[in-house]
C-alpha cells in the first residue's frame, strides 16, 4: 500500500528528490537489472564524485545503456540502491540524460532552440511558461556549444555532431550537474568528436560531472580520467592504466577479443562486435 | 439558427476538437491507440444511454471516457505484464469491448433509440432536433454543447500541459528522470481523446471518427516545422475538412460524415503532394555548408 502512495503522489506533481549535504553525486551499492531472462546488470558498486570525468566501457550488451537508465531513475534496480546526492534515483533535475542520437525522432517539429529549452521543463514547474531568465539559459547554453547561428534551425536539417552537441546544450540548459551521455561519438568523424571532447573538458573543469559510454578504448583512456570497464559486472574502475589490462579485457570481451603482443610491447585489442546493435 | 448552420458548427466542432488532440496521437505513434479508443467507448455509450434514456448526456461523455481510459489501461496492462505485443494488445482490447457494444445496442437498441448505425456511422444530420432543454427553454443541440465542452478540455489540457507533452512525447526517458509526471499527462491525453470521440460520435460515428483524429493532424505534420503550427494547423485543418465535407455532401446528396472523411483524406493528399514538390526546391536552399 505505502509503495502504491508513493507511486500515486510520483504520478501527480513532477516530483523532486531533494540532496543530502556532502554525499557523494552518485553511489552504488549491489545493483542489479533483471530482463526477463538476461541479467542486464549484476552487483554493481561505485562511488562518484563530483567533477569526475568517467568512460564507461564493454561490449555491446554489457549493460552501459542500462546503467544510466537506472542512475536516471527510468529503470529500476531489481536488488541493491542506487543513490544520487544520497537520495533515491527519480526526479533529479540535476541529472542531464542524453540517449543514443538513434533514440529520437529527429523529424518532431522544433528548432534548436525549442528542443534546448525542453531542458528546462522542470525548473519552469507545472502551468508556467518560460521567462527571460529560461530563454537567457537556452541562449547561453547554445553560445557554450557554439551553436547559436543554428538557434532557428529545425533539428532535422543538422549534421551528427551538430544534433549531439544540442543534446548537451539541453543538459547545460537544465543546469545538469551530472551528465550522462550514451554513445556521442558512434557514427561522428574526427572533427565532430574533437569539438564534443572539447566541450566536455570545459565542463568538466567547471565541475560538472560526466559519464560517457563508448566503445572506443584508446579514446577512453585518452580523453578521460577514469574508466570503468563494465560486462554485467563491475570488472574495474580507477585510472586507464589500472583498468585496462589484458587480465580485465579478456574477462570483459571474452571470445570476441583478438589480441596480439607486438614486438615493441604494445597490445593489440579489437572487438568484433558490430557497433550500434545493442 | 437554421439547420444546416447547426450541422454546420457541429462538423466543425468535431473538426476542431479532434485535431487539436490529434496531433499529439499522431506524434506518440498512438494513432492507432486513438482508433481503439473510439471503437471501445462503444458499451460505454451504451450503457450511459441505457441508464439515461439520452445522447449526449453528461453521463454518457464521462461513461465513455471512463471507458476509454480502461482500454488504454488494458492494453498498457496486456504489453507490460502479458507481454503481449503493443498492436496485439490493442487488437485484443478494442475489438472485445466494441463487440460487447454492439451486442449491448443490439439486445436493447430495440426498446431505445439508439440504432447501430447512428452509432458506426454517425446522424450529423439528425442534430438540430435533439436539442438540449432546460426548465422549458430550448439551449440547442445537445450536440454543440457536449462538443463545445470536449474542445474546452481538450484546447485547456494541451495549454495547461503544453510544454511537459512536448518534452514527453519527444524525449519520455529526459521527461522521467526529471520527475514529470509522465503516466499521468499520458492518461490525462487518453482521457481527452476518449471524451472527444464521444462527444464526436452523433456526428461521424464511432468508425470515422478516427479519420478526424489523425488525418488533419497528419497533414498538419507534413507541412509544419513547428509543434505551436502544426497543434493550430491540424485544428483548423479538421474544421475545413468539417465544412467542406458537409458542403459538398449536401450538393451530392451523399453521407455526411463519410464526405467529412474523404475532405480530410483531400487535404491530405494535397499537402502530401505540395510537401513532396517543395522539398527538393527547400533542400537546395539550404544546401549552405553544415558547419561542424
Amino acid at each position: 500500500m505505502s509503495t502504491f502512495l508513493q507511486k500515486l503522489s510520483r504520478t501527480v506533481g513532477h516530483h523532486f528528490s531533494p540532496h543530502v549535504h556532502g554525499a557523494p553525486i552518485l553511489r552504488l551499492r549491489d545493483v542489479r537489472v533483471e530482463y526477463e531472462q538476461t541479467v542486464a546488470l549484476d552487483n554493481v558498486s561505485f562511488e562518484i564524485q563530483r567533477g569526475d570525468r568517467v568512460a564507461v566501457v564493454g561490449p555491446n550488451g554489457a549493460g552501459k545503456s542500462t546503467l544510466f537508465k537506472v542512475i536516471a531513475g527510468v529503470e529500476r534496480a531489481s536488488a541493491g540502491t542506487v543513490e544520487i546526492f544520497g537520495n533515491e534515483p527519480e526526479g533529479h533535475i540535476c541529472i542531464g540524460y542524453v540517449p543514443q542520437r538513434s533514440q529520437i525522432d529527429w523529424n518532431f517539429p522544433v528548432n534548436v532552440a525549442d528542443m534546448v529549452m525542453m531542458g528546462r521543463v522542470s525548473k519552469i514547474g507545472l502551468f508556467r511558461q518560460p521567462r527571460r531568465e529560461d530563454r537567457e539559459h537556452v541562449r547561453r547554453a547554445l553560445e557554450q556549444v557554439g551553436l547559436t547561428d543554428l538557434a532557428k534551425r529545425r533539428i532535422n536539417r543538422l549534421s551528427g555532431g551538430q544534433q549531439q552537441r544540442i543534446f548537451i546544450a539541453r543538459a547545460l540548459a537544465q543546469e545538469a550537474e551530472l551528465l550522462l551521455l550514451d554513445e556521442p561519438f558512434m557514427g561522428l568523424d574526427a572533427a565532430a568528436q574533437q569539438s564534443i571532447f572539447e566541450i566536455l573538458e570545459r565542463l568538466g573543469t567547471r565541475g560538472v560531472t560526466i559519464l560517457v559510454s563508448l566503445h572506443d578504448l584508446n579514446m577512453a583512456s585518452k580523453h578521460f580520467g577514469k574508466v570503468m570497464l563494465l560486462r554485467s559486472r563491475l570488472l574495474g574502475y580507477g585510472a586507464a592504466a589500472g583498468v585496462i589490462t589484458a587480465e580485465h579485457l579478456v574477462a570483459a570481451y571474452g571470445a570476441h577479443l583478438h589480441m596480439v603482443k607486438t614486438a615493441d610491447g604494445a597490445l593489440m585489442v579489437s572487438d568484433t562486435h558490430c557497433e550500434g546493435c545493442e | 439558427m437554421s439547420a444546416a448552420a447547426w450541422i454546420l458548427l457541429t462538423g466543425a466542432l468535431t473538426g476542431v476538437a479532434c485535431g487539436l488532440i490529434g496531433s499529439f496521437l499522431v506524434l506518440r505513434r498512438m494513432a492507432m491507440l486513438g482508433d481503439a479508443i473510439s471503437h471501445a467507448v462503444l458499451p460505454g455509450i451504451a450503457i450511459a444511454f441505457l441508464l439515461t434514456g439520452a445522447r449526449q448526456s453528461a453521463t454518457m461523455l464521462i461513461g465513455a471516457a471512463l471507458v476509454g481510459l480502461l482500454t488504454v489501461f488494458l492494453v498498457d496492462v496486456l504489453h507490460r505484464r502479458g507481454r503481449l505485443q503493443h498492436d496485439a494488445s490493442i487488437g485484443v482490447t478494442f475489438t472485445f469491448l466494441f463487440a460487447l457494444g454492439v451486442i449491448l445496442i443490439s439486445l436493447f437498441g430495440r426498446y431505445v433509440d439508439l440504432d447501430q448505425d447512428c452509432v458506426l456511422f454517425g446522424e450529423i444530420a439528425f442534430v438540430p432536433w435533439d436539442t438540449w432543454i432546460v426548465g422549458g427553454s430550448d439551449l440547442g443541440p445537445r450536440a454543440i454543447w457536449s462538443l463545445g465542452a470536449a474542445l474546452f478540455v481538450n484546447a485547456l489540457f494541451i495549454l495547461l500541459f503544453y510544454k511537459e507533452l512536448k518534452l514527453m512525447t519527444f524525449d519520455s526517458v529526459l521527461a522521467r528522470s526529471m520527475g514529470v509526471p509522465v503516466t499521468a499527462v499520458h492518461y490525462g491525453l487518453m482521457g481527452c481523446v476518449a471524451l472527444t470521440t464521444v462527444a464526436a460520435f452523433e456526428s461521424v460515428g464511432a468508425i470515422l471518427v478516427v479519420a478526424m483524429l489523425v488525418v488533419p493532424a497528419a497533414a498538419a505534420y507534413v507541412l509544419s516545422e513547428r509543434l505551436g503550427v502544426m497543434i493550430a494547423l491540424s485544428a483548423l485543418i479538421g474544421g475545413l475538412s468539417a465544412i467542406l465535407g458537409f458542403l459538398s455532401a449536401a450538393a451530392l446528396n451523399v453521407s455526411i460524415a463519410g464526405m467529412m472523411a474523404v475532405a480530410a483524406g483531400a487535404i491530405f493528399a494535397a499537402a502530401f503532394v505540395y510537401h513532396t514538390i517543395r522539398r527538393p526546391l527547400r533542400a537546395r536552399r539550404i544546401t549552405e555548408p553544415i558547419t561542424e
